[in-house]
């Protein structure tokens, strides 16, 4: 059984179609990803099945069990943690009041001690600010504290929300390389939303591709990589001859 | 004469930081100015006068009984007439607590009359000399709860999770949800304290103001507290309360009469015109 499955989502901000029936599934322990350019509806996705925001019709299944519609405590406690974009940290509580908050559904003071010690595991940075104020640490730090705060509920899958987003290329990189390590580690199931398309082919699974609220693409990341519609508009690779007109005829042959 | 004057204002600047703080803490985690914060007190000084004097409730069991009500009172107008306007303007939200303040003074008229009532709810009053100066034990009564009120409101927020929730709620809604953090339950327990603040102001203004449907018009005083010491930030709702305070009582006695009314928002005034933000006030840093 898949560990979530999502069949023909819709969602509308008021009269304006974001998701226009869009289905993928996750299976346990993988990585997927979801590319796609801004607008496409890739957060809306995630805010979706965090419970943020109420689709009009399709389904969510987490192991078998409908969540749609479900308040965004409820989801938390049954295994979703979600990272927003842009680094939404509690910017005037300290980095460990942070943390702590993360684990807010669990009141076993031994396992958030526990969950604890695996966070500074793999934030070895975190532990050395624990006492200063969220705000006075770096767009990096915050990304990192962002993410460990959600893995304080030891959620079965997390939704990561472009982690890349405004951050030099060499913390990106180590970034996603504690991505990998939390996943294969503590087996936890990821879905990763990017614009940093690159990266995220090389840390995933699986991908699909989102277009303005539709699935237009979904395959391997071995396969994507190769595909050269892939290639031209997500990874920025060239070829010769005019490129205008090019665009334009693949661009429409995907829908 | 002059220490007197300063220990007088310092109790009743303790009232105001007890109202401001009720502001201060519902506007930080709802963003609602809650500007019933002062009828509410009044309620809680007439619950408070009601189970002590006309029911003989012994002491503590009915200042328990009086702060329990109280939360469940604020907890239901938050529920009843605020919670279905989320999502609404804030402005909308803000003219109900208003309306509400009226509601409450008038339904107090209808229930306990438009008499004013002495009600020393417990307290004491006997000279206490102290240094040479002769001060009133209530007075250092106001003081010592609300020294101890604001210990155990710093405690709750600052070591007990679901104080650290509350707190969390009010620096990052979008955060607090995805924590799981119940947000509307977080609504409902700031209300409750507020509910409680003010109850426990009005317990102690009782002594020195006498009790009457109209007392919360001290709200009107605190309010300008809460914006000097920077509206938000819980030591500029009690600095700003204490200033206040002193300031009025010193002017009673110093300055020509009227002055002690005006105080409040003369100094409001000059404070806003020097520092906008507040004391303690810090330039809004919201994100985009």
């Amino acid at each position: 059984m898949a560990l979530l499955e999502v069949r023909n989502l819709e969602v509308s901000y008021g009269p304006v179609n974001v998701l226009k029936g869009i289905s993928f599934t996750i299976e346990k322990g993988q990585i997927i990803t979801i590319l796609g350019a801004n607008g496409a509806g890739k957060t809306t996705t995630l805010r979706t099945i965090s419970g943020l925001v109420e689709p009009e019709k399709g389904n969510i299944i987490l192991e078998g069990q409908e969540i749609k519609g479900f308040e965004p405590d409820r989801i938390v406690r049954l295994g979703i943690s979600h990272v927003p974009e842009g680094r939404e940290v509690f910017p005037d509580l300290s980095v460990y009041k942070n943390l702590l908050m993360g684990a807010f559904i669990n009141s076993d003071a031994r396992v958030v001690a526990e969950n604890l010690e695996m966070v500074y595991h793999y934030f070895p940075l975190l532990r050395d600010r624990s006492s200063q104020h969220a705000y006075t640490l770096s767009g990096g730090e915050q990304q990192m504290l962002v993410i460990g705060r959600a893995l304080m509920s030891k959620p079965k899958l997390l939704l990561l929300d472009e982690p890349s987003l405004g951050l030099s290329p060499k913390l990106i990189k180590t970034i996603f390389g504690i991505v990998r390590r939390i996943n294969e580690e503590e087996s936890t199931t990821i879905l990763l939303v990017e614009q940093n398309a690159r990266m995220a082919l090389e840390v995933a699974q699986h991908g699909y591709i989102l277009e303005v609220g539709r699935m237009v693409m979904d395959d391997t990341t071995e396969r994507l990589k190769q595909n050269e519609d892939v290639q031209e508009f997500y990874l920025g690779m060239q070829e010769h001859g005019i490129r205008g007109t090019r665009r334009w005829k693949k661009k429409k042959m995907w829908r | 004469m002059f220490w007197q004057m300063i220990v007088s204002g310092l109790a009743m600047g303790c009232i105001y930081a007890l109202i401001a703080l009720g502001f201060v803490l519902i506007y930080k985690a709802t963003e609602i100015v809650n500007f019933a914060q002062g009828d509410i007190m009044m309620v809680g000084a007439f619950v408070a006068y009601t189970t002590l004097i006309l029911f003989h409730v012994p002491y503590i069991l009915a200042i328990l009984m009086t702060l329990v009500f109280m939360a469940l009172f604020g907890m239901v107008i938050e529920r009843v007439l605020l919670r279905p306007l989320i999502g609404e303007p804030v402005f909308a939200m803000i003219m109900v607590t208003l309306a509400v303040g009226i509601l409450l003074r008038s339904v107090a008229g209808m229930i306990w009359g438009y008499e004013t009532y002495r009600f020393s709810a417990g307290m004491v009053d006997q000279p206490v000399r102290f240094a040479g100066v002769s001060l009133s034990s209530i007075h250092l009564w106001i003081m010592g709860v609300t020294v101890i009120l604001i210990g155990a409101l710093y405690f709750f927020f600052n070591r007990t999770k679901m104080g650290i929730s509350i707190e969390a709620t009010s620096q990052n809604q979008l955060a607090a949800f995805l924590m799981g953090i119940g947000v509307k339950r977080v609504f409902s327990n700031i209300w409750a304290i507020g509910a409680i603040v003010a109850a426990i102001a009005g317990i102690l203004l009782s002594p020195i103001q006498f009790l009457n449907y109209n007392m919360g018009y001290i709200g009107l005083k605190a309010f300008p507290a809460a914006v000097l010491g920077g509206f938000g930030s819980v030591p500029g709702a009690i600095v700003g309360g204490i200033i206040i305070g002193v300031s009025e009582s010193l002017a009673g006695v110093y300055l020509p009469g009227g002055f002690k009314e005006t105080t409040a928002w003369i100094i409001l005034i000059i404070v806003l015109l020097i520092r906008p933000e507040g004391i303690f006030g810090i330039q809004q840093q919201k994100r985009v």
